[in-house]
């Protein structure tokens, strides 16, 4: 005969071979695989999952042993908003990274054009300002090599 | 330290940039609740203007001194420094101020040449940053400030024959901001460089913004001095 302990009144009900479960959701859009946090007797904590229509699996009879359908949902919505904030932080530390190597690039090429014999001494000061100032890579090689060539045609 | 009035419309209409959107209603709320927040011991005190006098320039541990300033009232807006110190702004305005950084850096850093951004900040009525050297991060700098009349100003110690770190305050350099945009342009010293160490301080009376580059190249800088001061 089965035992069954009343953790929260109305909510909770346990087995006595039920393990609690926290944060049930579905992690597809079907709701055909559903996913907890598992707290096992010697206390720890694992993250496990099943098909919710596995008939013998303890994991699902648990997880709707404890909670609604709504309460599940609800867990659900939570998990996507905070995989999205996690991915767009993501998102953005890679752009951050990406624009901090292209910034690099850009100057490291500036500042070995601009130390190049041939550029320093570059009569059209011109030439030089818009190494200085240039966009991209291609544009600072472009005008180094311009510059050189006016070097040496002199 | 030398002191460029006119700069070129190319750079001010780059500068603009950011400083219209520091200046939007939304954004002053925004920056001005979180500076509210902070606790300023000399602002609190009544003192602001301490922080750039001698006696606190003084009374301050030059060999303990990191570099940076011990106390500030304003804020800096480097996208990397918010999101180091992570101030209480929501996700949105974070993203905000990312944004304007990489619109004003885009324009500006890469048009000057300059190795990195070293400053974005704004200063409210009484804001300051105290006396420090910034030997933390020695190179050659471009500062441009915006003072809507003029009412603040900027402190160094010209450190010419200095043969310590500790600052001779019969040396100091008093240069009162200029309605608009003004820009200075120096070298600050590393900690051994004791000729080339610049203590300095700014005040203002108004809402104050200060946008500083680093260049480590001496050409580059030079370059950009000359055609700054070519405007």
């Amino acid at each position: 005969m089965e035992t069954q302990i009343q953790i929260s009144p109305e909510k909770i009900v346990l087995r006595e071979d039920s393990r609690y479960i926290f944060q049930p959701r579905f992690v597809d859009d079907e709701r055909t695989i559903v996913k907890a946090i598992v707290l096992f007797p010697d206390g720890s904590l694992r993250e496990m999952e099943a098909e919710r229509d596995d008939a013998d699996s303890p994991l699902v009879r648990d997880v709707f042993l404890q909670y609604s359908e709504a309460e599940i949902e609800m867990h659900t919505h939570r998990e996507r908003c905070m995989i999205q904030k996690m991915q767009a932080v993501e998102q953005r530390a890679r752009e951050d990274q990406a624009r901090r190597e292209q910034l690099d690039k850009l100057f490291q090429a500036k500042s070995e054009a601009l130390q190049m014999e041939g550029v320093k001494g570059c009569k059209d000061a011109t030439i030089t300002r818009r190494i200085r100032s240039a966009k991209t890579v291609t544009e600072v090689h472009s005008l180094a090599a311009y510059a050189l060539m006016m070097g040496t045609e002199c | 330290m030398r002191v460029l009035e006119k700069i070129n419309p190319e750079i001010v209409e780059s500068l603009n940039l950011f400083k219209d959107w520091v200046f939007r209603p939304e954004i002053q709320e925004s920056l001005r609740g979180e500076i509210s927040k902070n606790k300023y011991e000399l602002y609190d005190g009544g003192q602001s203007e301490a922080s750039t006098s001698l006696e606190y320039l003084s009374s301050l541990d030059h060999k303990r001194h990191d570099g940076y300033p011990p106390e500030l009232r304003g804020l800096d807006l480097n996208y990397d420094t918010v999101k180091k110190l992570d101030h209480g702004f929501d996700d949105a305005f974070v993203n905000e101020i990312r944004d304007i950084n990489f619109k004003t850096d885009s324009l500006l850093q890469i048009y000057l040449g300059a190795k990195i951004s070293a400053l974005k900040a704004f200063y409210p009525e009484q804001g300051y940053i105290a006396w420090h050297t910034n030997w933390n991060a020695p190179g050659y700098n471009i500062i441009f400030t915006y003072s809507p009349t003029g009412s603040g100003y900027w402190r160094h110690i010209d450190p010419t024959n200095a043969t310590s770190i500790t600052p001779t305050p019969e040396n100091m350099v008093h240069i009162s901001d200029t309605p608009g945009w003004h820009c200075k342009v120096g070298y600050f010293g590393s900690q051994t460089e004791t000729n080339k160490l610049v203590w300095h301080s700014a005040y203002t009376n108004e809402p104050r913004v200060t946008l500083a580059y680093l260049i480590y190249e001496e050409n580059i800088w030079k370059d950009i001095v000359k055609e700054i001061e070519e405007a």
